[in-house]
């Protein structure tokens, strides 16, 4: 039976492991097993010398081959893990763990099954997309490390579907005001309404911006036509100002937030295709190493 | 003007709700729009400030739009017109109607709404499909099975196609599209060795079946007569099969690869192959630090065809018996030392070694036009560059001492054949008699006992002998005192070893056949040629050999300044096969050559 002050302070360490990046995980788990397969694999390069110099044909090449392989299928799995929800046996911070820190090991175990030799062929072809692969990982880890701040610092605890609702709100104050002002504000209120856009092209979404954002022209005008209002319509006009600039900053804020999504995922469109495409050329490696044997 | 104004609120089960509003109006327009101060008040934004004005007059009502509104009858645009109680009046999302006359009332008018305003949803403002960077074929599902197809159409299927597509024709004849052969080569793991290349594209040649490992048997039309290392039927060696070419060789390794030159290779055998094995071999595993002391095939018995094989520097190390007197130091003497002796008194307390160098250096200047002697003069390479040729009479040591092959100094132009003992012997005896015949008288070699007559020195005085015998006996006598002489001392004896014929079984002069060693080492293979760069005498102590029984072979420490083992810092890495061969043509072949061995090879 455990007392409640141990029971607290397990329930602190699950909340800090909870916490914990999947770099640290279980006390850098998988960056030991990382580490212990690579300086293995070294070590067995080291120490035996094949006839005929390193490379994948030798006992120790089959060998850092077949681990390789399997890694590559293994890490590859990772991306049907990630789709099933729930815990299941290993979570998927362990597995993401794993996924960075032997996916790493990769480097040293595929350079030395290769024996540093490369080519013009689909065995280097093979290892070329792995680093291709692996470094587009390492842009992720970044990503991953470094975004996911930038993107609460800016999103000041409100999600992107929360900024839209608001907007929405925002929006039909805009119209409520509109409705007693003459038509030229109703022009802009509209624009801003109708004109206004989240996202697009991916080079739109990344550049966090949009030129033709239909609030920022509104915003403009309104103002300008707010300065000129009759008495009568002067403090709606200023209302009106108020609301449109407060959806263009909700408007900024969201594209900013889009954006660093963007950078998020953009590595993920190296890193999927160019590992299915190892994948093929891995398939093509082994099938072409074993057709002409010897 | 009064007017009843019911507006209308269609609910959801279908009942009308209506509210009614009457207005009293100064004068006959009633204005309708979104501003407040409408008479008609259209809350909704697509409805203009002012956007209309109903005029009753006289002959009728007429309704017309303010500005640019926009206004419809009857489902047609207009600016103006004339209304009904039929008519039908749009105004942006309402409908109005004019009522029937009511007695209370100076119009009537029904305004209801028939398209509520869009609810604005999320959507429109961030649709899901805008916030992902990749749509179409940029998904990122797509890019992978595009990529995934190329790669395995061009990596895997296109080379297979090519594979099961060439017909073997023998070196350099695989025939497959152009297309195609690019895909095949897309394949190759690495350039093949250089030997190798004249198979071309014909990757049957050594590839006969897929998912096969390359057999022996495919070497064998080519290689058929290479010999094992050791005799297989005597050894059994653990985890290596004798006839396995690629156990050892692996092809696509560059130009050099097919060789293997681990030294590793061959220690794991010979490393400890004495507690393996019962060879008689030394263990040996590193040329720098675990090889045997070179031990030299010395021949000790020329006649009887012994050697010897000692380590070099080891007491009791033979003297080798070529039949053969040579000081290697008198022929490399670079300085006469004794230039200014002028009488024979001074000269004769010069050592004879002295003397003889200083003949070598003159004779040198006037046969050679040189200032010495040198080991190539001798000692030429044979034309691969690897082994040197052994030294000729007639080509080398003719050059100098040819005409010192004359016998008799009152015929200087007779000259005495070498090589030849039993025809020295009938041209010496031939002389003489002819001479006697001729009555002439002949010539006494007198014995000069510590001073032996070098080829080419003026004859000691001679005098005519004393009388008594025949002219043919007297000549026979001069001519075995001849024959002594030339044999014993003067001329073949100076160099070779000569059996007088008292210990003759034939009974006459014999000189021992002279055996050269031509390889001290001949299990091994030591390039002269890649050594160019090196004086002769850097290696083989010639300058200070006075005996053709010192064996001029360096020992191993020698070799060791400058080649150490493989793993060598500060020297040339030499691994056994850079001296040894493994592939022994003394042994067995490894391979069965094929029956049709005569078409295949190439």
């Amino acid at each position: 039976m455990i007392s409640s002050v141990d029971r607290s302070a397990a329930t602190a360490a699950a909340v800090d492991a909870a916490h914990a990046s999947f770099l640290v995980y279980r006390r850098f788990r998988y960056l030991k097993a990382a580490l212990l397969l690579s300086l293995a694999s070294l070590a067995a390069y080291l120490v035996w010398e094949p006839p005929g110099g390193h490379n994948g044909g030798t006992w120790l090449g089959y060998t850092l081959g077949t681990i390789g392989a399997l890694l590559i299928v293994w890490l590859m799995l990772f991306g049907v893990r990630k789709r099933r929800y729930g815990p299941g046996s290993w979570s998927l911070k362990g597995w993401l763990s794993a996924h960075v820190y032997l996916g790493l090991s990769l480097l040293v175990v595929a350079t030395l099954h290769a024996g540093f030799q490369v080519g013009l062929n689909v065995h280097t072809l093979a290892y070329a997309l792995m680093i291709a692969v692996i470094l587009s990982g390492v842009v992720g880890v970044v990503a991953y490390v470094r975004l996911p701040r930038l993107m609460t610092e800016n999103r000041m605890g409100q999600s992107l579907g929360g900024m839209a609702l608001e907007m929405l709100e925002l929006d039909r104050q805009c119209v409520d005001l509109a409705l007693e002002l003459s038509d030229e504000y109703v022009v802009e209120v509209q624009r801003s309404r109708q004109e206004t856009r989240l996202g697009g092209s991916a080079r739109r979404q990344l550049s966090g911006r949009d030129p033709k954002c239909g609030t920022t022209r509104a915003l403009a005008n309104v103002r300008e036509l707010a300065r000129t209002a009759p008495p009568a319509m002067s403090e709606r006009a200023a209302a009106l100002v108020v609301a449109l600039g407060r959806k263009q900053e909700l408007l900024q804020r969201a594209r900013r937030d889009i954006r660093i999504k963007a950078l998020m995922d953009l590595w993920l469109y190296v890193h999927v295709p160019l590992s299915f495409a190892l994948l093929a050329a891995l398939i093509a490696h082994v099938v072409a190493v074993f057709f002409y044997w010897g | 003007m009064r007017c009843k104004i019911r507006y209308l609120t269609r609910q959801r089960t279908g009942r009308v709700a209506q509210d009614e509003q009457i207005v009293t109006l100064e004068g006959n327009r009633i204005t309708l729009g979104r501003g407040t101060d409408s008479t008609v008040f259209l809350r909704d934004l697509r409805v203009n400030y002012h956007h209309a004005e109903l005029v009753v007059h006289d002959y009728g009502i007429v309704i017309e739009a303010v500005g640019h509104s926009i206004l419809r009858i009857d489902h047609i645009p207009v600016e103006r017109a004339v209304v009904t109680p039929d008519s039908e009046i749009e105004v942006g999302p309402y409908r109005l109607q004019l009522g029937q006359d009511e007695p209370d009332a100076d119009l009537t008018l029904a305004v209801e709404l028939v398209t509520p305003p869009p609810t604005d949803t999320i959507e429109q403002l961030v649709e899901p499909r805008r916030v992902l960077l990749g749509t179409g074929i940029l998904r990122k599902r797509a890019l992978s099975w595009l990529v995934f197809l190329v790669v395995i159409i061009s990596g895997l299927a296109l080379p297979i196609v090519a594979y099961r597509t060439t017909k073997p024709e023998g070196a350099g004849n695989a025939e497959r599209a152009p297309f195609l052969a690019g895909f095949d080569r897309f394949w190759l793991s690495g350039e093949l060795s250089t030997s190798h290349q004249l198979l071309g594209d014909d990757c049957h040649a050594c590839h006969e079946l897929p998912f096969v490992p390359v057999r022996s048997e495919a070497c064998a039309p080519c290689h058929a007569d290479t010999r094992h290392h050791f005799e297989v039927a005597r050894f059994e060696v653990a985890d290596f099969a004798p006839t396995a070419c690629t156990q050892c060789h692996s092809e696509h390794q560059g130009p050099t690869g097919i060789i293997p030159v681990q030294q590793s290779l061959c220690a794991d055998c010979h490393g400890d192959l004495s507690a393996q094995a019962e060879t008689g071999l030394f263990d040996v595993a590193d040329f720098g630090s675990v090889h045997p002391q070179f031990r030299p095939t010395v021949i000790t018995d020329p006649a009887g065809g012994r050697v010897q094989r000692v380590a070099l520097g080891t007491a009791g190390f033979p003297e080798e018996r070529s039949n053969l007197e040579f000081s290697h130091a008198i022929h490399l003497t670079q300085k006469c030392e004794v230039a200014g002796v002028t009488d024979v008194e001074q000269l004769k307390k010069v050592p004879l070694e002295t003397l003889q160098g200083c003949r070598v250096l003159q004779q040198a200047r006037q046969d050679l036009n040189q200032e010495g002697l040198s080991c190539v003069d001798c000692h030429r390479p044979e034309l691969g560059g690897v082994s040197m040729l052994l030294p000729r009479m007639e080509r080398h040591c003719a050059v100098c001492h040819s005409h010192r092959l004359a016998f008799d100094e009152s015929a200087p132009d007779r000259v005495l054949p070498h090589g030849r003992p039993d025809e020295v012997i009938a041209v010496i005896n031939d002389f003489y008699a002819a001479r006697a015949m001729q009555g002439r008288p002949a010539v006494v070699v007198e014995d000069q006992p510590g001073l032996r007559r070098r080829p080419g020195e003026d004859a000691p005085a001679a005098g005519p002998t004393g009388g008594g015998s025949s002219a043919e006996q007297e000549a026979q006598a001069i001519a075995a005192r001849k024959l002594e002489d030339v044999f014993g001392r003067s001329l073949c004896g100076v160099c070779h070893e000569i059996i007088p014929p008292a210990a003759s079984e034939r009974g006459t002069w014999e000189v021992l056949p002279v055996r050269l060693t031509p390889l001290w080492m001949p299990k091994a293979r030591f390039d002269h040629g890649a050594h160019k760069t090196m004086q002769c005498t850097d290696c083989h102590r010639a300058q200070t050999s006075r005996t053709s029984k010192d064996v001029l072979m360096p020992p191993i420490e020698t070799c060791r300044a400058c080649h150490q083992g493989e793993r060598a810092r500060a020297a040339v890495p030499s691994t056994c096969i850079m001296c040894h061969v493994y592939h022994r043509e003394d042994l067995d072949p490894m391979l069965r050559a094929p029956a049709n061995a005569a078409t295949v090879t190439r």
